[in-house]
């Protein structure tokens, strides 16, 4: 058995598998293997599939042996997360209130991933209903950074992100909202793609904010993230928010010139307090994007304050409404011993939802109660114009925006629990790109204090193939990708 | 950036072992200093009054049972909350058009699908998560409490 395995890229196990170099159920048996040796540490799934895992590798195999076509992901086992709908397993969201939920449809992105030939290997931890910075607001376990096992790994994605960080898959989806893919890849060292609000369907996705919600992918290399990209992506007449567009063509895009693409570097993301190892690792990364013939400028977005307030007002509405489906009466948990409808609702639900959960659907009501929807719904709708406006604005003058992806790396298990808004400036940096609706990609910068730090690049809508052949043309010129967490030397010591 | 053999090669020939030794030979590249301290963006951590009254009727509006802890808990958060949100007062948004999709301005029109007929989902498969069911139906306790008889609930 090759060692090693677990870390190649995905381009790289389709390319071997296709060729029959390695069959897709030995690439599969390899990471099955893994995933039981790291799992008790890490608590990445809530769910493993490993009898359908073998079974789409065997169907892989089978075709590549009547010589049939296969896909560009065949034999590449991939992760999902948990508020992805799978037809037939178990999707909880990290919930209680889903716990037993097996749905009766699949997701469009992940119905498309296996087509493409992925391996399901099962269904990822995350914050419940993807709200929350650090994936401990799962109702089950939190998950562990295989960096650091003491620390997080981010969140909502967290699941995703360590299960790809740790070899354990080689792909993963996740969704984003107001950071959720970028943040926790940035905080585990892997790539980490939002895609453009749209380009990918939300058709299957457990919905937590819809205007901000978008799947998103989880990678070791950009090459990865755009071939998962490129299987997922374009229109689904399912998703009355899809954008009318086909799959980019980025694959092809990576190899393109960088030269002269003009880099903006917004001066508001320069927090005071950014630590100090992100500032020192971002902005040597801003150098080396210089060095390739980017024309680096600093820039300005003076509303990027205004994105955090104004996102907690929208997310928390629209999950308040969102949330309201939980009823107890069609699917989820429904308490037992109540005396009439109404008490049956409220009692499901106070027994279904996390303190994170009931906090935020507090939010939300209040935000839209009668006497309360003009100063902070609307209000918050009409800073987004303001934020998504400048972005605008800064697009005539460059092509691509490069700031931090989080202001610290990993932080220690329970560090931001107790102090909700402090766990909510997790995502400052993040949250006005998920405002405006824009593609921003984290791409691993370097080590600070043996954790990773993560490069955020923005680019304008639908923009993807020249954000990715950004961020290419920078993990091939750094190899910072190449880093991998000292897992297996710690496990062999336990 | 692809050989012929199709594997990758690094842009710039090799793997750069410091990067910066190139980079710094550049000259005229200047990175920002410090914008708000990130962890204090909330400003000074005031608090917005919100009364026990307005928590118990936001949670019956939301049909979340808090229980007094709760309810406590909460007085004191979402004032922290609103506290911070209430940063948006400081901008004049008089004449803004709110955003209600992002790309309402790229694509103009979100198509609607066909209205064409698609197979739907089995009554059994419909009520396969369903707590209670009974002939095709979802079952529910009674509507109005005083028609309860005893113990409607669960199902």
């Amino acid at each position: 058995m090759e060692e090693g395995l677990w870390y190649l890229p995905a381009y790289v196990l389709a390319a071997r598998v296709a060729r029959r170099e390695v069959s897709a159920a030995e690439v599969a048996e390899v990471h099955l293997r893994r995933l039981e040796r790291l799992e008790p540490l890490l608590q990445a799934f809530i769910t493993t599939t490993p009898e359908a895992a073998l079974e789409a590798a065997r169907r892989v195999d089978l075709a590549l042996g009547r010589g049939d076509p296969v896909g560009p992901l065949a034999g590449v086992p991939a992760a999902v997360k948990d508020n992805l709908c799978t037809l037939g397993v178990r999707t909880t969201a990290g919930s209680r209130i889903l716990e037993r939920f097996v749905p009766p449809y699949e997701s469009t992105a992940t119905a498309r991933l296996w087509r493409a030939g992925a391996v399901p290997l099962g269904k990822t931890n995350l914050d419940e209903f993807a709200m929350g910075s650090s994936t401990e607001n799962s109702a089950f376990f939190p998950t562990r950074n295989p960096w650091d096992l003491g620390r997080v790994p981010g969140g909502s994605s967290g699941g995703s992100a360590a299960a790809v960080a740790a070899g354990l898959a080689a792909a993963a989806l996740g969704s984003d909202t107001g950071g959720s893919v970028r943040q926790p890849a940035a905080l585990c060292g892997v790539v980490g793609l939002k895609p453009t609000y749209g380009l990918v369907s939300r058709f299957g996705l457990i919905a937590f904010a819809s205007s901000l919600d978008q799947v998103g992918v989880i990678a070791r290399t950009v090459r990865d993230a755009a071939l998962v990209l490129a299987a997922i992506a374009g229109h689904d007449p399912l998703d009355s928010t899809s954008a009318p567009v086909g799959p980019p063509d980025c694959e092809s895009a990576l190899d393109g010139e960088v030269e002269g693409l003009r880099l903006g570097v917004p001066r508001e993301y320069w927090l005071e307090g950014l630590e100090e190892g992100v500032r020192r690792k971002v902005a040597e990364a801003i150098e080396v994007l210089a060095s390739l013939g980017m024309k680096v400028e600093e820039c300005s977005l003076p509303h990027t304050e205004y994105a955090l307030p104004a996102y907690y007002i929208l997310a928390p509405a629209e999950a308040s409404s969102n949330l309201a489906r939980y009823d107890g009466v069609r699917y989820g948990h429904r308490a037992s011993g109540a005396s009439d409808l109404n008490d049956m609702y409220c009692r499901s639900r106070r027994e279904g939802f996390g303190a994170e959960v009931k906090r935020r659907v507090m939010l939300g009501t209040y935000a839209l109660s009668s006497g309360y929807y003009d100063a902070y719904y609307l209000k918050a709708q009409k800073v987004r114009t303001l934020i998504r406006r400048e972005f605008e604005q800064a697009f005539e003058r460059f092509d691509v925006l490069a700031t931090p992806t989080s202001p610290t790396t990993a932080f220690p298990l329970g560090e931001r629990v107790a102090d909700p808004l402090k766990m909510y400036l997790s995502d400052v940096l993040t949250v006005p790109v998920s405002l405006a609706g824009l593609p921003a990609v984290s791409v691993p910068c370097g080590l600070s204090g043996g954790l990773p730090v993560g490069l955020q690049l923005i680019a304008p809508p639908l923009a993807e193939a020249r954000l990715l052949r950004a961020a290419s043309a920078f993990e091939q010129a750094t190899g910072h990708h190449r880093a991998r967490p000292a897992l297996d030397g710690g496990v062999d010591r336990r | 950036m692809r050989s012929a053999q199709g594997e990758p090669r690094p842009l710039l020939g090799h793997p750069v072992a410091d990067p910066l030794v190139r980079a710094r030979k550049r000259a005229g590249l200047r990175l920002p200093g410090s914008g708000p301290a990130w962890y204090n963006v909330a400003g000074g951590g005031g608090s917005v009054a919100v009364s026990r009254e307005t928590v118990e009727h936001i949670a019956v509006l939301a049909r979340l049972g808090l229980d007094p802890a709760e309810a406590g808990e909460m007085e004191r958060q979402l004032g922290a909350i609103l506290a911070y949100v209430g940063k948006l007062r400081e901008l004049d948004t008089e004449g803004v058009e709110p955003t209600f999709h992002v790309l309402g301005r790229l694509l103009p029109s979100l198509p609607l699908r066909p209205d064409e007929p698609l197979p739907p989902l089995s009554p059994g498969a419909a009520l396969a998560n369903a707590p209670a069911s009974e002939r095709g139906c979802f079952l529910v306790p009674p509507v109005i409490p005083e028609e309860a008889e005893k113990g409607g609930g669960g199902g």
